[in-house]
């Protein structure tokens, strides 16, 4: 077990190496944060308007229920009687919260799913030749006369992509905040933080790892990235879901405005059904991986 | 020791590449030659643990390589020089040969160390240990190659044309390097190169259509052609007549052509010292008759 541990670390530590000389894995992270920036950029700030001025918080644990806004005319923030029409417009579970920071949060989370697809669509593209690069540098023969078993050969091969995306993605996300600050104010940062731990992360990790999988049989540089093109369905379907488990709940305390459903009670939701898809997809990914062991050992020497 | 009992490898498609193969290889170099088609790479490929044979069995340091646990406990006492050797372009020497040395499992990192050390040193290349490999000479490329097949101090080392594309003075260079390395293990050495043969083993072994045509010291297989080889100078046509021409030299009085076999008298054939060159091909020859005396194909 000591030998397949060292192995692995040494697979880590090499493939992140050419990996990073290569500029594949920095490519793939700069394309990330580029993509982060240019939604930001194109992404309006919508305040949460009343008439005459931004609502910044409303009470209904006083009576009558009052409005806390940001006038527009002097920039004065004041608290008044909430009316019909204020009351009407904010749902139960965007009351008693701080409106700016909740308005900002679902920004970021909008924005981060679209840059879930962004992400999964390059690194299908990106990881695909990963294992044919062996047969690219022609290094392949000399790997398997070595005492490397061939689920340390796949797991060593994941894991160093998988962690190049991990330390590349950490320092996106930290590189992104004062960015996502600027442009839409304060955010609940465990939101954000879960957001990349919850939906990116696992979205990188599902996306690379089907890529590698589905990839690891084929010779040639050229056939693993129309493999990658090929896997853009599954990429698709997996976003798909990603939106439904991050907007139904929106879409849901939306239609019933009037429901008792908290903001924490929406964003809780929303982390489960995102967790919940996420598991699935890496379930399904390691199941491919099962697969290709599988075959490998059966064409092994063949 | 490696013991090879009856080893046949058919492919898909009904192509025969090894028959039925029997052979024991002990300690020193041991030399591997057939022309191509033959069954040496496959045979090679076997015994490095890339294919499996269709039957018999291989036996190497004990352990069974028809298992998995035993092609793994056998991978772990072997060094493999392919003929087409691929290295990670963007890594330099020593980042290449510890990789290699940690898949190897000398995971001990001094260790490690102090082996890269030496072989860098074997192979004359610590000066360049940390230029990137894609500036590497053809050579340069070989004797890396030759550096990793070294790595974790193997028993069995397998190299396949290792002297290909080498220029003479770096052939010369990596003969010698393997006689000094063969005094301590089992170096089976594939090549089409008869000339390193003679310079380095003291065994060899003549594939043809997957078997072995001939088993013994290379002054053996000298011996064959003893009373076959013929120097014969003509200034008209080339000598026919089921003589195998092994060399042609222009000379001043006509040409000079160097064959085995047996030329009628008009020739008036000057016999000559056998090479193992000469030993080969008439081994090869007497094969070929033998086959369509007997209405084999070979």
């Amino acid at each position: 077990m000591s030998l397949q541990l060292a192995q692995l670390r040494g697979m880590i530590k090499y493939e992140l190496l050419m990996a990073w000389r290569r500029r594949s894995l920095l490519v793939t992270i700069l394309f990330l944060f580029v993509g982060l920036a240019v939604f930001t950029m194109t992404m309006q700030k919508e305040p949460l308007g009343a008439e005459g001025g931004e609502v910044l918080y409303v009470d209904d644990t006083v009576t009558p229920a009052t409005v806390t806004m940001r006038l527009y005319a002097t920039g004065e923030v004041t608290t008044m009687p909430a009316d019909d029409a204020v009351l009407t417009n904010i749902p139960n579970w965007l009351r008693n919260i701080d409106l700016q920071q909740a308005n900002a949060t679902l920004k970021m989370a909008t924005l981060l799913t679209l840059v879930t697809q962004l992400l999964i669509i390059m690194l299908l593209l990106m990881s695909a030749e990963t294992i044919p690069l062996d047969k690219h540098y022609r290094v392949n023969e000399l790997l398997h006369t070595l005492p490397v078993g061939r689920a340390t050969y796949l797991g060593g091969k994941l894991l160093a992509v998988w962690v190049g995306l991990l330390a590349g993605m950490v320092m996106c996300a930290l590189l992104y905040i004062p960015i996502a600050q600027g442009r839409f104010g304060a955010f609940d940062m465990s939101a954000y933080l879960r957001l990349w731990g919850v939906m990116l992360l696992p979205a990188a990790v599902f996306a690379s790892g089907l890529s590698i999988l589905a990839a690891a049989g084929v010779a040639t540089r050229r056939a693993s990235v129309l493999i990658g093109l090929a896997l853009m369905p599954a990429g698709i379907f997996v976003f798909v879901f990603v939106i439904l488990a991050v907007f139904t709940p929106l879409v849901g305390t939306a239609n019933a405005a009037y429901t008792s459903l908290s903001y924490d009670g929406l964003i809780n939701s929303m982390f489960g059904n995102i967790g919940q898809t996420m598991l699935i997809a890496n379930l399904a990914m390691l199941l491919l991986g099962l697969v290709v062991w599988g075959v490998g050992r059966l064409r092994e020497g063949q | 020791m490696i013991e090879i009992t009856n080893l046949t490898k058919t492919y898909r498609g009904g192509v025969k590449a090894l028959n039925g193969l029997t052979l024991d290889i002990g300690m020193g170099m041991f030399g591997l030659v057939g022309p191509n088609g033959a069954g040496k790479t496959t045979f090679m490929r076997i015994l490095a643990g890339l294919l499996r044979p269709t039957t018999g069995q291989v036996i190497a340091f004990g352990h069974d390589m028809n298992t998995a646990h035993g092609r793994m406990a056998a991978k772990a006492n072997l060094g493999y020089l392919p003929q087409e050797l691929g290295l990670y372009p963007n890594l330099n020497a020593l980042e290449f040969l510890d990789y290699m040395a940690i898949l190897k499992g000398v995971t001990d990192g001094g260790e490690r160390k102090r082996q890269i050390h030496d072989l860098l040193e074997k192979v004359r290349l610590t000066d360049v240990a940390k230029r990137r490999l894609k500036t590497y000479s053809g050579g340069m490329k070989r004797r890396i190659g030759i550096a990793q097949a070294l790595l974790g101090n193997p028993r069995l080392l397998i190299v396949d044309e290792p002297t290909s594309g080498l220029d003479p003075e770096e052939r010369v260079r990596f003969r010698n390097l393997l006689a000094d390395m063969a005094l301590e293990r089992t170096i089976i050495l594939s090549t089409h190169i008869v000339e390193d043969i003679s310079q380095s083993c003291n065994d060899l072994a003549v594939m043809r259509a997957g078997q072995v045509i001939f088993r013994g010291a290379p002054g053996d297989l000298i011996e064959r052609a003893r009373g076959h080889v013929w120097t014969i100078t003509s200034s008209g046509e080339r000598p026919n007549g089921g003589l195998t021409l092994v060399s042609t030299l222009q000379m001043a009085n006509g040409v000079q052509y160097r064959v085995v076999g047996d030329p009628p008298p008009e020739y008036r054939a000057v016999p000559n010292e056998p090479s193992l060159e000469d030993g080969y091909m008439w081994l090869m020859q007497d094969t070929v008759s033998a086959a369509e005396r007997e209405g084999i194909g070979v």
